[in-house]
């Protein structure tokens, strides 16, 4: 039983798209003054209810397994409504987009952005990402 | 015999496609000419291990509009299951207006 919810945490290893978005896409990408970039933004999630379970999965003394499945419900009434992804700790991982979109093409102009939320989700833990890629248009305003 | 019959037809029911996401960029004046890119991943037990499916649709619409400017973008991200559990998907479909120069 504990071995093979072992292999099950090994294979767990899993990416799921929320939310892809385009912004207004140039011609000009295609030429040779366009260059591409993509970077991410991205903060841990924790579902704790999830490491709950595996605490009283693998855990010998049942007390523990109940102690642990009520703390994980209590913390649940904490977390309810809807959401993209695992709860993070820090609200303000996105806040810097702005700025890097600002300083990654010097004086060029940025295009063609592209944004994907997504998760990538690991036992209990997840990397929660927003990814973003455009292009640097040299040359132009 | 009935109870399973039962069961494979809830089951085979059971297919559905849910809406992630929807998102749009301003609409042009223009709207004459559509253009539009999708991709595509079939997800078998729902392991998927990375999203590079969903990279460079950019490029698809630029490579429609060569010269041009692609607006008034509608992207629609979607998650259809197939049978639950085993054949799962991700959709991810973008339809614009190509505006010439």
């Amino acid at each position: 039983m504990k071995i093979t919810f072992l292999i099950l945490l090994a294979l767990q290893g899993c990416a799921f798209v929320h939310r892809h978005q385009i912004q207004n896409v140039d011609g000009d990408i295609l030429g040779p003054g366009a260059r591409r970039f993509e970077f991410l933004l991205s903060e841990m999630g924790v579902e704790l209810a999830e490491g709950a379970k595996w605490v009283s999965v693998l855990s010998t003394n049942r007390n523990t397994g109940q102690a642990a499945n009520s703390v994980a419900e209590a913390v649940a009434l904490f977390q309810m409504g809807p959401r993209t992804g695992n709860p993070v700790y820090r609200l303000d991982f996105t806040d810097k987009l702005t700025q890097e979109l600002s300083k990654i093409c010097g004086g060029g102009r940025v295009s063609s952005l592209t944004f994907l939320r997504e998760t990538n989700k690991y036992p209990v833990v997840s990397g929660e990402i927003v990814k973003v890629s455009g292009y640097c248009l040299a040359g132009t305003k | 015999m009935m109870k399973l019959l039962l069961s494979l037809a809830l089951l085979a029911a059971a297919s559905c496609t849910h809406l992630n996401s929807v998102s749009v960029t301003s609409i042009p004046k223009d709207r004459s000419q559509r253009v539009s890119a999708e991709r595509y991943k079939f997800l078998f037990l729902l392991l998927n291990f990375n999203n590079d499916f969903a990279s460079h649709m950019e490029k698809d619409l630029a490579e429609k509009c060569p010269n041009g400017k692609v607006e008034g973008i509608v992207t629609k991200t979607e998650m259809l299951t197939y049978f639950p559990l085993i054949a799962h998907a991700y959709n991810i479909r973008a339809d614009g207006y190509c505006i010439k120069k």
